[in-house]
């Protein structure tokens, strides 16, 4: 994620959570164009990763929430604010380089960019 | 001195240390991110977005595993998508139910073509009929007036 070209911030799409009924617009999403994928071989509880280049024409997103009050629960792992949630690959827009088709659809707005 | 990849199949085990068996296909609510998600099989995938509420998985390399191009959907908003169209969150659901329901929320050319001809076929492959959401009980959407 350090490597993250694009961050945009907001689902547009409702998203409830316990009851936050706004969850949707505090997820932060960083995109951007990795060279390489990690695999499951053959499947996720054998904990065997095959690398392979990554598929073309695709980026990879990475969903965060952040946490409305930093937790402190964790103490061998310090203050949290924020929750990676999930991460997938989505198809690379045509005009805005390592980030995703339709990124205006799917986010509220973009936060910054390193292009 | 070990390589990240042993690292990462390291922790790995060690999370799954008290799972038994392997992946199998599931329906699930996802709480976190208010999402039914219907997975077949498990592999990298590309996630396509049919529109704002549904979103259908590809398998990254179908081509070279000559296998079946679509492994899962995602049903986006679930909570809200449930309360809206009078599906019970108070036990499990039944896909077919679900599936009919998102076919009369968006008639549509692309989303029949996700249902009938994706969704479908994957939930039957996956021989999947429910999905538990009783995690998403608890405060309810407000839905606007029509």
């Amino acid at each position: 994620m350090l490597n993250a070209v694009h961050l945009f911030k907001g689902l547009k799409r409702p998203l409830m959570h316990a009851d936050d009924k706004e969850a949707d617009k505090s997820v932060l999403v960083y995109s951007w164009r990795p060279p390489m994928d990690c695999v499951w071989s053959p499947s996720r509880f054998d904990g065997n990763v095959i690398l392979r280049s990554a598929p073309s024409g695709r980026v990879f997103v990475v969903l965060v929430r952040e946490e409305r009050e930093p937790l402190t629960k964790y103490h061998n792992v310090g203050t949290i604010v924020g929750s990676v949630e999930k991460w997938n690959w989505v198809k690379e827009d045509p005009t805005l380089p390592e980030a995703p088709v339709d990124w205006q659809e799917r986010y509220a707005e973009k936060l910054w960019s390193r292009v | 001195m070990s390589t990240p990849e042993e690292g990462i199949r390291a922790l790995v085990r060690e999370a799954f240390a008290g799972a038994s068996g392997g992946f199998r296909p599931c329906a699930f609510f996802d709480d976190r991110l208010d999402c039914i998600r219907v997975i077949v099989r498990e592999c990298s995938v590309l996630e396509i977005r049919v529109n704002q509420n549904l979103t259908v998985l590809e398998d990254n390399y179908h081509q070279d595993r000559g296998r079946n191009t679509y492994v899962g959907f995602t049903v986006k908003g679930a909570r809200h998508f449930c309360v809206e169209h009078g599906l019970s969150m108070s036990a499990p659901i039944e896909i077919g139910a679900l599936l009919d329901a998102i076919l009369k929320a968006f008639p549509d050319l692309a989303v029949e073509f996700f249902v009938n001809g994706i969704a479908r076929q994957l939930v039957q492959e996956g021989n999947i009929e429910r999905v538990d959401v009783s995690r998403a009980s608890g405060p309810k959407p407000i839905l606007s007036p029509a």
